[in-house]
């Protein structure tokens, strides 16, 4: 796997809940040697009405096509966490929300 | 350097042509006109004759485009690794681009040709389809291993992965 940047997104294997594989977007939040497992911001299709606390990025807006993403996703910076080397595909693209999405973690940070 | 951008004719991509690694942007260029030209395939020409010149046209086309295609492999393996991340990630969206405008382009010539250029016009394209489609896998699998087999066969990793992205979901 190639050397990832803050700022990359990434597709990622994920569980699809029958068994399977799912392919999904993800956020790098940490520079990650080559091989390496990788700090990532989750994202999903839905907001589970947590509108304050998540960035909403539309499939056919610039950020979403510098993105790569195919869906309307919501980035949740509140969850951040490594993710598996071996679950990574490949990179589809650039996140240019990383400041909103710092703020937003930090500001997590400071509630706590 | 200012890269001369090739013509669609492939007049210009000469059999002897030496690329240069400087010159491996041409070859998102090349896509990019291959889809502008496709957007353009609403002016038609009527005649018969003309028809078929046409698709001779675009059959030179593709046969230059695929001679450049693989010229331009051979200098990307050996770019630095960033550049070839680079070059991957920019073809990748050219392709999607492309493949979003294909069932368009595909009714067009289904409805506004006649028989025979329909048959020269979407052989063309299924071509051209399976030339961008060949690149894009020996770029990425260059790049890329696949793990999925690897996933699935290995309950201890697969789980692994499964509480990573259960962290994720549930923080």
């Amino acid at each position: 796997m190639i050397k990832l940047f803050r700022g990359d997104v990434i597709l990622a294997w994920g569980p699809d809940g029958k068994g399977g594989l799912k392919k999904r977007p993800l956020v790098v939040f940490a520079d990650t040697p080559k091989n390496s497992d990788s700090i990532v911001v989750y994202c999903t299709t839905q907001n589970d009405g947590d509108e304050n606390n998540t960035i909403f990025v539309k499939a056919d807006s610039k950020d979403g096509e510098n993105m790569g993403i195919d869906d309307d996703t919501y980035i949740r910076p509140f969850q951040i966490g490594p993710i598996n080397a071996k679950a990574i595909i490949k990179k589809i693209g650039r996140c240019a929300l990383m400041s909103e999405i710092q703020r937003l973690h930090d500001k997590r940070m400071a509630q706590r | 350097m200012k890269h001369k951008k090739p013509k669609m004719s492939g007049i210009s991509l000469s059999r002897n042509q030496q690329l240069q690694l400087k010159e491996l942007d041409l070859f998102i260029d090349f896509l990019s006109d291959f889809i502008d030209k496709i957007q353009k395939s609403k002016i038609r020409v009527i005649d018969f004759f003309e028809n078929i010149k046409f698709c001779r046209e675009l059959s030179r086309e593709r046969k230059a485009f695929y001679k450049y295609i693989n010229s331009t492999l051979k200098s990307f393996v050996r770019l630095s690794e960033p550049k070839q991340v680079d070059i991957e990630l920019r073809y990748s969206k050219a392709v999607k681009k492309f493949n979003k405008l294909l069932p368009t382009a595909k009714k067009e010539i289904e409805s506004e040709f006649g028989l025979i250029t329909r048959y020269l016009l979407l052989r063309e394209l299924d071509k051209f389809i399976k030339i961008i489609a060949t690149a894009q896998n020996k770029m990425s699998n260059h790049l890329y291993k696949d793990n999925s087999q690897e996933i699935l066969s290995n309950p201890d990793l697969y789980n692994q992965i499964a509480s990573d992205w259960n962290n994720l979901e549930n923080k």
